[in-house]
């Protein structure tokens, strides 16, 4: 047995042991998605940031996720096996990726069957996880269809929006949450982006307000938006809004979006690069009157050419 | 054999998109921006070229002495080589890049280093986890 199948099966007979399974469905980016578990609590917990993309007609699913708590299991892989990002790299066989975030979960991704087990170790351990839940599963699932998981936002109107991008603490979240109620969100802090068009494609209900404090967006949601612009978020004294190239907003945002996943790298870069020269690209800054003004200026150039 | 380079994947990635490169170096959180003559010497060191083919092709670019270009190879190759963006090829490519049409002015290349996503991988689960408190709180 390869490492990857006893891994698998190591997760399986963990997750196996309770029995009984509840199940939720969602339609993702076109793409049909069931989570799965013994417990109807942790299922509740761990899918709230999804309930808007709720579809629970029958039929046949593109990704079928096993998620399950259990305070004793460690997967059978040996603390130093992890690299960067929580990949297990002795773990993982050509459809199988095993990922060990941290102590608190893992997770083990068939992208070729398209089935995963999610293992967390205690749900009370969980906190801003909550808030983009399966986030590894998901990056590994939509990679392998074309798809990129951005760290970023997707704002607009009627169908059509730009991604709100930018290095940490350049202002971009407090920006999101200024057009809350002004434009609709595809995502505040990771959307999905098909590079065919390009889409965006929502992901979480979920505005982060601050470091530790979450929003779950009831109304304003878009489901998809046509992408006609990139906005990089920098530093600046006065508030402005102004093309740059694209290297400038991949390169405000490409560490971002490849150091959170595992296994990211190259491809993704060229992914990111594709997306963003179908897309007019734009820096900002927000200057020292806040968010609200450019908020304002966002609309006015984005929104309503 | 003669000196030549490669970039240092998986580790580092890199994409060049209307003259200017992104370079990530993801081990270490750190992006760099390349533009002008930066670009023209990145582009030609990851084609895999030994230094002297490098260094002839620099010439046919620009409009300055082969000393200043010598030079300037050197210091900017050590500064990639610091950042550990290059490794060592085994065996220099023989594939030969494309040439412009017309020599341009020559600025001294130039290495944009941006820090600022080195505090997302101190966020790194792996690396900062807070056990009582969980991902991503940090320790």
């Amino acid at each position: 047995m390869t490492p990857a199948r006893q891994a698998w099966e190591s997760a399986l007979e963990s997750y196996r042991a309770p029995g009984v399974e509840h199940a939720r469905r969602y339609r993702i980016a076109h793409h049909r998605v069931e989570v799965r578990s013994p417990s109807p609590d942790l299922l509740e917990t761990m899918t709230r940031a999804l309930e808007h993309l709720r579809d629970d007609a029958p039929g046949p699913c593109d990704l079928s996720v096993r998620l399950w708590s259990d305070p004793v299991w460690r997967g059978p892989w040996q603390e130093g096996d992890q690299v960067a990002r929580g990949l297990l790299p002795g773990w993982c066989s050509p459809e199988l990726t095993a990922v060990h975030d941290g102590t608190l979960t893992a997770s083990l991704v068939d992208h070729v069957r398209g089935r995963a087990l999610h293992w967390i170790r205690r749900p009370e351990e969980l906190a801003d996880q909550l808030a983009a839940p399966l986030l590894s599963v998901f990056y590994l699932f939509f990679r392998a269809r074309g798809l990129q998981l951005l760290h970023g936002a997707a704002l607009g109107l009627e169908g059509e929006g730009f991604l709100l991008l930018g290095p940490g603490r350049a202002g971009k979240s407090s920006v999101a949450l200024d057009a809350l109620g002004h434009l609709a969100f595809a995502g505040d802090d990771y959307v999905l982006v098909d590079p065919e068009g390009p889409t965006a494609y929502s992901l979480y209900r979920t505005l982060k307000v601050r470091d530790q404090e979450v929003r779950w967006l009831e109304a304003g949601l878009a489901h998809r938006l046509a992408l006609r612009a990139a906005v990089v978020c920098v530093p600046g004294e006065e508030l402005s809004l102004t093309r740059c190239s694209r290297a400038q907003v991949l390169a405000g945002t490409a560490a971002g979006s490849l150091m959170l996943f595992p296994d990211a790298g190259q491809p993704d870069l060229e992914r990111l690069s594709r997306i963003l020269s179908r897309l007019e690209c734009y820096r900002l800054s927000r200057g020292p009157k806040g968010p609200a003004r450019a908020q304002m200026l966002l609309e006015r150039t984005m929104c309503q050419g | 054999m003669p000196e030549s380079y490669c970039l240092n994947s998986p580790e580092v990635v890199s994409e060049t998109i209307d003259g200017e490169a992104v370079v990530v170096n993801l081990a270490e959180g750190i992006y760099y921006s390349l533009q002008d003559s930066a670009t023209d010497i990145w582009e030609l060191l990851l084609s895999g070229l030994a230094l002297d083919d490098v260094l002839a092709h620099l010439e046919r670019r620009f409009e300055a002495p082969r000393a200043t270009l010598q030079s300037e190879l050197s210091r900017f190759l050590g500064e990639l080589r610091q950042e550990g963006l290059l490794r060592e090829r085994p065996e220099p490519a023989t594939a030969q890049p494309s040439e412009l049409a017309a020599p341009k002015p020559f600025q001294p290349p130039r290495l944009e280093r941006f820090t600022d996503m080195q505090e997302l991988l101190a966020l790194d689960p792996i690396h900062q986890v807070d056990e009582a408190r969980g991902w991503p709180q940090q320790v």
